[in-house]
């Protein structure tokens, strides 16, 4: 082969364009391997949800949750729920007749949650079992287990795929989650990885409820004003069978106030605030 | 007449085209006809009680529960575990099914491993599959008392499934649906059986079908039989036939057009109106025959018979329908519908005798039939001819012999009328020995029946004085015979507090009934007990039988302690009351304590002697704590300071023993518990902690712990004296044990609920104020009173139904004879017979019921055609010859025969029921054939016997030439 300088013009040009032809691909192979290797996996994109989902350091809510049953007739509850990591303590403030109680979630080192209920007329925390925590939090379309925002503990990511922005994936219960689920599937935001929908199976593999997240708004964190964390505001369970509907609306909500982790111990469990 | 015959046979062929239009239409409308076995809707829909039945059906759920059940050797084993969870799931899945309740998903709490499980038995959860793991699940089900007897048998061989199914759906439909369920899991299983209303509809529904399209075809080959047996001619059979056929198509067809179902009564409607409808045809056609016989042109013939025999049966199907329309005046709804659509069949049939027949018959040859040596006859009855005569002449010789027979058999019939039993079971419905039966007998001897009691219960339900009440009602309930498994919202929050708290006993106050009440939130037991806005709830029962004396008697006894309970409580506060007025309040809840714990042993069938509670009720009420007691309470108050759960850390245990000690000391030398701010001011010295509060909050726990823990010695002291009396198997009974202890709680609350009568008396002597005032109302609902009701009310409503249908055929009888004697005389064959059927139930122990009373009713409206006919005939047979005995006999020798005839047809009708699915009707069915052939024999025996000795006016008339008239000539009546 000549040597460039050897070259014609129009072969100078030719072999230039050819150079810039081999960079482009090779470019854009190198883009492609990189972005794969950037990919993220399901159960990192169920994780990535997951700290969507809690966000910050803590969180103090007021929630209101709307339980309408079936004929039309609803009961009003409101609680306040605060959250560190994996921790939760949720605390009844209304209706008067369950004014008091309280539930705390604790993560396990070994893996799974404790949970544990107060209640206030018996002076007494009971712990709660694993087979109690698929029932609906006060008849609510919600179970304990739902209300944890815990789900990497729970399923495993069997299938996902990508939809009009959106990750779908296919989730299992892990063998030792007891879940009164048999499957869910999960609909969450690429952008900001929060869940806008996830449709859960019962134990026969049917349609069994139907959450949809929305009205999302940005909420900054109390400790760092510049920094704010998108938050549904509205979350909706559709118990498809019964044709029941609990609507959790979070009407307060504070990012990072400092809540230590003795606040989520059992003994604060009888306290009345933080 | 006479213008009805011209009328028919100049429109002859209009009116058939007319009445085969009529025929298709109704027909089509036959096709769409629907099928109800649906008990609750055979009641009275304006009856109050049934009223309440509905409304408490729909507010709880509870009228629609069916019951599957499976019957194993043994239940606990992995196989019919994974079973009954399959079927469940199954059946929660089934459209129209609210929800399903079994081993499987059974709403469960239990304290396990230190801590609290409100959940479900099975659900969620691996079955048990190692034989250890199954004994401790077996164990643990059997020990409680709210799934033995529920869900599981005592001996554990017997599973039951609850299914609720909804208000607005075809209970048939899905019942069927469900079993289909059950065929696709447990394909061709022998041991599930099903049971409760909405299976009984089920099978009942079947029942209707299997009668109609078993029996009507049955009825109709027997009546081809019988009428080709009579009349040996092709147009004997067919114009009989062809009226009830043309009845039977009219009469459903109608009842679908209006949109009335066919149930278990009107379903064999059909049958009757076979059986029945023939009658006219056949004494039309046999008048026919003699007529054609005796030389007559057809169209002469069909005048004759029109003449003489029109008017007669136009009388018997009125006589008859009145017997059947006497029917509505009963409660029953259903009996009501069969009463008047039997009576629009007889009526329609009537319209097909009088217009089809003649139309019919005036079609083919009209020569002369040549006078045949039998004279119309068929050679079969030439024998019968002769029996008659000799039976006429001894009836002419002896009357007064006859006469005084039938007095003997009247004191006969009174000897067995007074036997009569009024219990009656409804399981009769149900043909013996089918699958539903069964069920029904398993429901009865293992799980107390599948009648359910209700009693629902108004007022303020969250407020402990009230569930107090419904737990009492319960105890009450327990201990009467024939009643199990009492269970309302109050025992459930007992079991909670007993699995949270150690004690079976109605949380204390209202905020300890709402943390009960939160883990119960969302639970089916929930809704299936208590009214969504809590001023409702069910104390819910089981009836162990379906006999109509038992359910009497439960429904009086509820209805009995129901009104002793007030329709108010007054709850006073002892630690508040005047010191003068404690002794008397302490006296009044030892009372109260000790009808609980009566009620309790009595339940268990654990009988005491007077006085064997006071002792332990006195002791436990004197006791105080002892050394042992001040000790206990101690290591209990160290152990709760060195929990996570104390509101203040305490790390070192000899401090936490030192703040115990000096709790103890404080109670020792106080003597009585301590308070909240006393102990408080105790505590606050020796606690170091930046938050106050915790000190306040901590004194709180250590005040309520406190007073339990002493509070439990109480009891537990209390109980060790109640055993000591005891039998040894009482003692052992662990459910007893905890209800007894659950009993005894009282001892340790100053608070009790006062009728207004005790308040009053109690504050006029020592100024009482109350703490509060809650009103209740309790009354007993569901199907039990209502059956109660409707057969309270049976007798004298079938009596004046009776009575009534005598009356008014009487009444016609005198107008028709124009003699009083003579409407007399026709009633007597059929009271004799009515007589003659009680006396039946009452020597042979069959019971007295909706059913077998319409008899009476039906009896009437068919045995007085006996009557008419027999007495018409005399009538105009001695106008004729005026010869008694000749009359007599002639009588007998052809409408006598003809009755008899009519008796074995319509009565072998009647008999073919006996065929049929179900007792009740098999019963009707027998009883009636009886009824009848009793009937015409009192007619043809007894009637001319009577008549003979008291003589009505016709045959008092002096017989001249004039009245005199030969053979074949009429007089119009």
């Amino acid at each position: 082969m000549r040597s460039v300088e050897k070259m014609k013009p129009y072969q100078r040009k030719v072999l230039q364009m050819k150079s810039i032809k081999a960079g482009t691909i090779g470019l854009a192979l190198a883009l492609l391997l990189v972005s794969s290797a950037l990919a993220l996996s399901g159960d990192e994109v169920l994780q990535k949800v997951q700290e969507a989902m809690r966000p910050g350091q803590d969180m103090t809510a007021t929630e209101r949750m709307t339980i309408t049953a079936p004929d039309g007739s609803a009961e009003v509850l409101e609680v306040v729920i605060y959250q560190k990591g994996g921790k939760m303590l949720m605390r009844i403030t209304k209706p008067e007749e369950f004014a008091g109680i309280a539930v705390l979630v604790l993560p396990r080192e070994q893996g799974g949650e404790e949970t544990w209920l107060y209640l206030p007329a018996f002076r007494d925390v009971k712990q709660i079992l694993a087979q109690g925590l698929s029932e609906g939090f006060v008849g609510s379309d919600f179970a304990y287990e739902d209300l944890t925002l815990s789900y990497t503990d729970k399923y495993d990511v069997t299938e996902m795929t990508e939809e009009g922005g959106q990750y779908i994936l296919s989730l299992t219960p892990k063998p030792d989650a007891g879940l009164s689920y048999s499957g869910a599937r999960m609909w969450a935001d690429k952008g900001t990885f929060l869940p806008t929908r996830a449709e859960f199976s019962d134990r026969q593999g049917q349609l069994f409820k139907v959450m949809t997240l929305s009205e999302v708004q940005a909420f900054p964190s109390t400790s760092d004003p510049q920094r704010s964390y998108p938050t549904p505001t509205r979350i909706e369970m559709d118990n498809v069978k019964t044709g029941s509907k609990t609507v959790i609306e979070l009407l307060k909500v504070e990012y990072d106030t400092g809540l230590s982790d003795d606040f989520f111990t059992v003994r604060n469990l009888k306290r009345g605030s933080a | 007449m006479g213008r009805l015959t011209e009328f028919v046979l100049r429109w002859r062929v209009p009116l058939l085209v007319a009445v085969l239009v009529a025929t298709v239409f109704l027909g089509a409308a036959v096709m769409k006809v629907k099928l109800n076995a649906d008990f609750s809707t055979y009641l009275s829909q304006d009856s109050p009680l049934v009223q309440e039945f509905n409304r408490v059906g729909q507010v709880f759920k509870s009228n629609y529960v069916g019951m599957v059940l499976i019957r194993t050797d043994d239940i606990f084993t992995t196989e019919n575990l994974a079973l009954i969870d399959r079927l469940t799931q199954a059946y929660e899945g089934v459209k129209g099914v609210d929800s399903v309740t079994s081993l499987s998903n059974a709403v469960d709490f239990q304290r396990a491993g230190g801590g609290l499980m409100v959940g479900k038995l099975l659900e969620g959860k691996p079955l048990p599959s190692t034989p250890e793991a199954l004994e401790k699940f077996k164990r643990y089900v059997l020990s409680k008392e709210m799934y033995v007897g529920a869900l599981v048998n005592a001996k554990g061989t017997t599973a039951v499934i609850l299914v609720r199914l909804g208000q607005k759906v075809s209970h048939f439909k899905v019942a069927g649906r469900i079993d289909r369920v059950t065929q696709q899991i447990a394909p061709g299983s022998k041991d599930i059986y099903y049971g409760g209303m909405p299976f009984l509809i089920y099978s009942m529904t079947g029942l209707i079908i299997d009668n109609m399209f078993f029996l009507v075809p049955l009825i109709i080959l027997l009546l081809v039989g019988v009428l080709e047996l009579g009349f040996r001619r092709l147009g004997g059979v067919l114009a009989p036939l062809t009226v009830v056929l043309l009845a039977v198509v009219w009469t459903v067809g109608v009842l679908a057009l209006l949109g009335r179902p066919l149930d278990l009564l009107t379903g064999i409607v059909p049958v009757i109106l076979i059986a029945m409808g023939a009658a006219d045809g056949i004494h039309f056609m046999r008048r026919f025959y003699e007529a054609r016989a005796a030389g007559s042109a057809r169209r002469e013939a069909i005048g004759v018979t029109m003449r003489e025999m029109g008017t007669p049966i136009v009388f018997t199907s009125i006589t008859t329908i009145i017997g059947f329309a006497s029917l509505a005046i009963s409660d029953f709804d259903i009996i009501r519908t069969f009463g008047w659509a039997t009576s629009l069949g007889i009526f329609l049939a009537l319209v097909a005798t009088l217009i089809v027949i003649p139309a019919g018959l005036s079609f083919g040859k009209e020569r002369a039939r040549v006078q045949s040596r039998d004279d119309g006859k068929p050679r079969s009855a030439r024998g019968g001819s002769r029996v008659m005569a000799g039976l006429g002449g001894l009836i002419y010789r002896r009357p007064g012999g006859i006469a005084l027979l039938t007095v003997g058999l009247i004191a006969l019939a009174a000897v067995g009328i007074p036997r009569i039993v009024m219990n009656v079971d409804w399981t009769l419905c149900l043909a013996q020995g089918s699958k539903p039966y069964l069920a029904e007998m398993l429901l009865r001897r293992e799980f107390g029946g599948s009648l359910p009691l209700l009693v629902s219960v108004k007022g303020d339900i969250k407020d402990p004085a009230t569930l107090e009440t419904m737990l009492a009602t319960e105890r009450y309930l327990d201990t009467l015979p024939d009643v199990s498994e009492a269970q309302s919202i109050a025992s459930i929050l007992a079991e909670m507090n007993w699995t949270l708290n150690d004690r079976f006993a109605i949380p204390a106050n209202r905020a300890q009934v709402n943390n009960l009440w939160f883990l119960l939130k969302g639970q089916d037991v929930l809704d299936q007990m208590v009214r969504s806005d809590n001023r409702e709830a069910l104390v819910q029962a089981k009836v162990a039988s379906l006999g109509t004396a038992v359910i009497g008697q439960v429904v009086a006894e509820t209805d009995s302690f129901l009104s002793r309970l007030p329709a108010k409580l007054i709850v006073v506060d002892g630690a508040q009351a005047p010191p003068a007025a404690r002794q008397a309040l302490s006296q009044l809840q030892l009372e109260q304590i000790k009808a609980a714990l009566t009620q309790d042993l009595e339940a268990k069938g654990v009988s005491i002697r007077p006085g064997l509670l006071e002792p332990a009720l006195q002791a436990g009420e004197n006791w105080s704590p002892n050394e042992e007691d001040y000790a206990a309470l101690r290591k209990a108050i160290t152990g709760y300071l060195l929990s996570p759960f104390s509101e203040v850390p305490f790390e070192d245990q000899a401090k936490a023993a030192g703040v115990a000690d000096s709790i103890t000391t404080a109670l020792r030398g106080q003597g009585t518990l301590l308070t909240t701010s006393e102990l408080e001011a105790l505590l606050r010295p020796q606690i170091q902690t930046p938050y106050p509060q915790d000190v306040t909050s901590l004194a709180e726990s250590l005040a309520y712990h406190a007073r339990g823990f002493l509070n439990a010695r109480r009891v537990e002291f209390a109980y060790a004296q109640l055993t000591k009396q005891l039998p040894a198997e009482a003692r052992s009974d662990g459910d007893l044990a905890k209800k007894l202890r659950g009993d005894l709680w009282g001892l340790t609350s100053s608070v009790l609920a006062l009728s207004p009568k005790q308040y009053e008396s109690l504050q006029a002597q020592y100024g009482l104020v109350a703490a509060r005032t809650v009103a209740l109302a309790a009354q007993p609902s569901g199907l039990a009173p209502v059956l109660d009701q409707m057969e309270k009310e049976l007798l004298p409503t079938q009596i004046e139904s009776t009575l009534l249908a005598l009356l008014a055929i009487m009444i016609l009888l005198i107008l028709v004879f124009h003699s009083l004697r003579a409407g007399l005389l026709g009633i007597v064959p059929v009271a004799l017979t009515i007589l003659v059927n009680f006396s039946i139930l009452g020597y042979f122990g069959i019971g007295l019921d909706s059913f077998t009373a319409m008899i009476a009713s039906i009896t009437i409206g068919l045995g007085i055609d006996y009557a008419i006919h027999f007495t018409h005939r005399f009538r105009r047979e001695f106008e004729r010859s005026g010869d008694e005995r000749a009359a007599l006999i002639k009588t007998l020798q052809t409408t006598g025969v003809a009755i008899l005839i009519n008796s074995f047809s319509v009565g072998a009708g009647f008999a073919v029921l006996l065929l049929a699915g179900g007792q009740h009707i098999r019963l009707l069915g027998g009883l009636t054939a009886v009824a009848l052939l009793v009937s015409a024999l009192f007619t043809l025996i007894v009637l001319p016997a009577l008549t003979l000795l008291w003589k009505p006016r016709y045959l008092q008339a002096p017989v001249t030439e004039r009245t005199l008239r030969p053979e074949g000539e009429t007089k119009q009546i």
